[in-house]
C-alpha cells in the first residue's frame, strides 16, 4: 500500500514536469513557425525539430500514445522541411499549427484528466497529406511570377518523374530558363534575428510568492521599528541607547528595501512573453476577418510582474481583437478612403515611473463619437444634457460601460458589447487603469497603465471621520490645506477652484454612508483617476507609509470603494480605498440626484 | 442499536440563549480588539481585524440571528472559525465550556427556536436542564450572505 502511494505520488510530478516542460516546448515551436513562414531559418527550423521531437519522446516513454503518434507525423513534416524538401508556406505553416495546437490541447487533457481525449486523425491526415508534396510548388512560384513558363516547368517536371534526381530549382536553370542568381533569390532565407537565450531560472512561483510574503513582513517590521524609534525619541531615553536604535532602524530601512527590490525584480518578466503570441493572434484575426495588417511591436523586453501577465492575456487579446474587427477597415474601404491597404496595428510597451503603460494603436475608423453618445442615451445610462456637457475624451471612455457597442455587426466576442467593460474591469482589478483616445476616421489609440508590483504600495494616511485610510498614492497629486471659503458650491455641489480647474469635492463620508455629518475638515486631497480629478475631505492627514496590501477575503468579496486592507506598525487594520470605484460610485450618486 | 457519536462543541452564549458549534471548525478564541469598519457591508458585518497578520471579517452574531447589539464587555468574545478555507470571527457575548455530548440528545430543530431561522440550526441538546441550539455555521455564514454584500454596496 505504502509503495503504490509513493510510486504515485513520484507519477504525478514526473507527469506534472512533463506537462509544465511540454507546454513550454509547444508555445516556442508555435511563435517560431510564425517566424518561418515563408522565412525559412535553418536554426529556427531545427529548434522546431528539436523541440517536437523531445514531446514524441518523452510522451511515448509516460505512455501517451496520442501525444506521441501526433508528435511523431508532425516531427516527420519538420524533416522534410529541414531537409529542404517542403518549403513552409502559408498551407504548411497552417497545419503545423494546427498540429502544435492539439498537441498543446492533449497536454492539456493530460493536466487535467491525466489521460488523453481528443481525436488526432483530422490533423494527422492532413500532416500525412503534406508529406507527399506535390512537386510543383516552386515551379507555381516561379510560373505566377513570370519566371518561366508553365511548360519550362512541365518539362522539368518530367524529367524528374523520368528518374531525374536534382531538385526543380537546377533542372530550371540548367535548361538555362532561369539564372542561378534567380534560383538564389528564391531560395534565399530572410535571416531572421536569433532568439536571444534568457538565463533563466524555473522558480515555482508559489516559493517566490513566499519570498514577497517575507519581505512583505519585514517592511511591517521596519514600521514599527520606525514607530518604536519615534517614541523613544519623544521619551528621551539614554543618549546612546537612542543612537542605536537610530542605527538599527536605518540599517532596518536599507535591508528591507534592498529585499523588497531584489524580490520585486524576480518576480518580473518581460512582457514579450505576452507579445510573443500577438503575431499568430493578428495573422488569424486578419484572416477571419478578411482585413490585411501590419504589425508592429516595441518594447518587448520592458518588464512587468508576472502575475500581471497572466491577468493581461485576456483583456490585450480582447483590444486586439477589436481594433481588427472593428477598427481596420477593409482594404477595398481603406483604398477609398486614400489609405494604404495593409492597416497598421502597433503594440508598443515602456516603463514610466513606477508603472508600466501598454499601448495599442491602430490607424483605422476610430471613434465616432456621436455614435457612443447616441447609444449611451439609448440605453437610458445619461441624460441628454448631461451627454452635451461631455468633453470629447470622457465621451470617448463610454465604450468602457458595460452594454454599450456600436458594432453593427456581433462577431463572435467582439460586438457584443460586453469586452470593453469587462477589459476595464480586469484592468482595475490590477490596480491599473485603461484609457481610449481616437480621432474619428483616422486612429485609436488604447492606453494601459499598470503598476510594477501589486503587493506593497505607497499610500497616503489620512482621517475621514473616525476612521484612518490609505489612499494609494500614485492617484494622489496634491494637499491643499482648506481655509474658509476656499471650497465654493455649485448648484448644490461643492468644488475648488485649483488653479483654473474646477475641482468636484468628495465627501467620503456621504458616498459611503449617505450622511455628511458636520465635521471641520482641514485638508482636500486632490486624487487623479484616468481623466477624472476629484479633491476628497480629510480631517487630517498622517503621512506617507509604505503598506502591504491584504486582500479582505472571499466573504467580504467586493465592497465598492474599498481595494483591501493593510497593517499598521501598530497593528491595527485599515482599509485602502479604491480611488477609482470611489470616483465612479460617487458619479453616480450625483447623477441620481440630479434626476431626482 | 444507536451507536450515539460523541460530538465535541464549543459552548457559548448570546442574550441569555446557549449555542454550540463543532469544535472542529473552531480555529480560536479571542478577547475583544479594535475592529476596523467597512463602509457599504451589510449591517451584520462589524468589520475586520487583524489576525497576525491575516485580514479577518468580523460578523455580529447578535445582529445576524436577529437580536438587538449590546455593548461589549469584559466577557465578550471573538470566535474565528474556518468554514470550506474561508477564515472568519463572529463576536458573542460570552463563551463558556468545551462540552462532549452524546448525539442522541440532540433533536432535530422546531420550526423557530428563540425567534431564529430554523435553518442556522442544527438541532437542539437537551442536557440536564440546559437547552443547546446547535448551530449550523456554514448556513449562517452562506453565499446568499455575499450576494448581499455586494448588492447593498451596489446600492449605496
Amino acid at each position: 500500500m505504502e509503495e503504490n502511494i509513493i510510486e504515485r505520488e513520484e507519477m504525478k510530478e514526473i507527469v506534472e514536469e512533463f506537462v509544465v516542460e511540454a507546454n513550454e516546448l509547444a508555445e516556442k515551436a508555435i511563435q517560431d513557425i510564425v517566424a518561418i513562414e515563408n522565412n525559412p531559418d535553418d536554426e529556427i527550423v531545427n529548434s522546431i525539430f528539436r523541440a517536437v521531437h523531445t514531446v514524441k519522446g518523452t510522451s511515448s516513454f509516460l505512455g501517451f500514445n496520442t501525444l506521441s503518434t501526433l508528435a511523431h507525423k508532425s516531427e516527420d513534416v519538420l524533416g522534410m522541411v529541414r531537409k529542404g524538401n517542403l518549403k513552409p508556406d502559408r498551407d504548411v505553416a497552417n497545419v503545423l499549427l494546427a498540429a502544435l495546437d492539439l498537441i498543446r490541447t492533449l497536454i492539456e487533457e493530460i493536466k487535467e484528466t491525466g489521460a488523453e481525449k481528443s481525436d488526432i486523425t483530422a490533423v494527422t491526415d492532413s500532416l500525412e497529406l503534406l508529406k507527399n508534396p506535390s512537386r510543383e510548388k516552386l515551379g507555381k512560384m516561379l510560373v505566377m511570377d513570370s519566371v518561366v513558363e508553365v511548360d519550362d516547368v512541365h518539362v522539368a517536371l518530367n524529367k524528374q518523374e523520368g528518374g531525374e534526381e536534382k531538385k526543380l530549382g537546377e533542372l530550371l536553370v540548367e535548361d538555362k530558363v532561369m539564372t542561378q542568381g534567380q534560383l538564389k533569390d528564391y531560395l534565399k532565407k530572410q535571416k531572421t534575428q536569433p532568439h536571444k537565450e534568457e538565463s533563466t531560472i524555473r522558480i515555482d512561483v508559489r516559493k517566490l510568492d513566499e519570498l514577497m510574503n517575507l519581505a512583505g513582513e519585514l517592511v511591517l517590521g521596519k514600521n514599527r521599528l520606525i514607530l518604536l524609534n519615534n517614541m523613544v525619541k519623544k521619551g528621551g531615553a539614554k543618549n546612546n541607547v537612542l543612537d542605536n536604535l537610530a542605527d538599527i532602524t536605518n540599517y532596518m530601512e536599507l535591508v528591507t528595501n534592498e529585499l523588497q527590490l531584489s524580490v520585486m525584480r524576480a518576480r518580473l518578466v518581460p512582457i514579450s512573453k505576452l507579445f510573443n503570441k500577438v503575431p499568430r493572434l493578428v495573422r488569424d484575426l486578419a484572416g477571419e476577418f478578411g482585413k490585411e495588417v501590419e504589425l508592429e511591436m516595441e518594447g518587448e523586453e520592458t518588464e512587468l510582474d508576472r502575475s500581471l501577465i497572466e491577468s493581461l492575456h485576456d483583456p490585450l487579446i480582447h483590444i486586439i481583437r477589436n481594433s481588427v474587427d472593428h477598427g481596420i477597415e477593409t482594404p477595398e474601404e481603406r483604398a477609398r478612403k486614400g489609405k494604404p491597404r495593409k492597416g497598421q496595428l502597433t503594440l508598443k510597451a515602456y516603463n514610466e515611473g513606477n508603472n508600466v503603460i501598454i499601448e495599442v494603436f491602430d490607424d483605422g475608423k476610430g471613434i465616432n463619437v456621436e455614435a457612443v453618445k447616441k447609444k449611451a442615451q439609448e440605453k437610458g445610462l445619461m441624460g441628454e444634457a448631461e451627454l452635451a456637457a461631455l468633453s470629447t475624451r470622457d465621451a470617448m471612455n463610454l465604450v468602457f460601460v458595460a452594454g454599450l457597442s456600436t458594432a453593427a455587426k456581433v462577431s463572435n466576442v467582439s460586438g457584443r458589447g460586453v469586452g470593453m467593460d469587462v477589459v476595464r474591469n480586469n484592468v482595475e482589478k490590477m490596480n491599473g487603469q485603461v484609457s481610449i483616445d481616437s480621432e474619428e476616421g483616422r486612429w485609436t489609440r488604447l492606453t494601459l497603465r499598470l503598476p510594477l508590483t501589486l503587493a506593497i504600495m505607497r499610500a497616503l494616511i489620512v482621517k475621514v471621520l473616525d476612521e484612518l485610510f490609505a489612499i494609494p498614492l500614485n492617484t494622489v497629486t496634491e494637499l491643499v490645506k482648506l481655509k474658509e471659503g476656499l471650497i465654493k458650491s455649485v448648484e448644490k455641489k461643492e468644488v475648488l477652484v485649483l488653479r483654473d480647474k474646477v475641482i468636484p469635492v468628495v465627501d467620503l463620508a456621504k458616498v459611503f454612508t449617505g450622511q455628511a455629518p458636520e465635521v471641520e475638515d482641514r485638508y482636500l486631497v486632490i486624487c487623479n483617476v484616468g481623466e477624472k480629478t476629484v479633491g476628497v475631505k480629510a480631517r487630517a492627514v498622517e503621512g506617507q507609509e509604505e503598506v502591504v496590501i491584504k486582500p479582505l477575503g472571499t466573504f467580504l468579496g467586493n465592497i465598492k470603494g474599498v481595494g483591501g486592507a493593510t497593517i499598521r506598525g501598530d497593528g491595527k487594520a485599515i482599509l485602502i480605498l479604491d480611488m477609482s470605484a470611489l470616483i465612479d460610485l460617487f458619479s453616480a450618486q450625483n447623477a441620481n440626484r440630479k434626476i431626482a | 442499536m444507536n451507536e450515539g457519536r460523541i460530538l465535541q462543541l464549543v459552548t457559548f452564549k448570546l442574550e441569555n440563549e446557549e449555542f454550540g458549534v463543532d469544535i472542529l471548525k473552531v480555529q480560536e478564541i479571542n478577547k475583544m480588539i479594535d475592529i476596523t469598519r467597512i463602509p457599504n457591508a451589510p449591517s451584520f458585518v462589524e468589520g475586520v481585524i487583524n489576525l497576525r497578520g491575516k485580514i479577518i471579517p468580523i460578523v455580529d452574531l447578535r445582529k445576524r440571528l436577529g437580536f438587538d447589539s449590546r455593548a461589549y464587555d469584559k466577557s465578550t468574545r471573538i470566535i474565528v472559525v474556518e468554514l470550506d478555507g474561508i477564515v472568519l470571527g463572529f463576536i458573542v457575548d460570552s463563551v463558556s465550556e468545551v462540552l462532549r455530548i452524546s448525539e442522541s440528545t440532540v433533536e432535530p430543530p422546531p420550526p423557530m427556536v428563540a425567534g431564529i431561522e430554523s435553518d442556522y440550526i442544527e438541532g437542539v441538546g437537551k442536557l440536564d436542564n440546559r437547552l443547546l441550539i446547535l448551530l449550523e455555521l456554514k448556513k449562517v455564514f452562506s453565499n446568499t450572505d455575499r450576494k448581499e454584500i455586494e448588492r447593498t454596496a451596489g446600492n449605496n
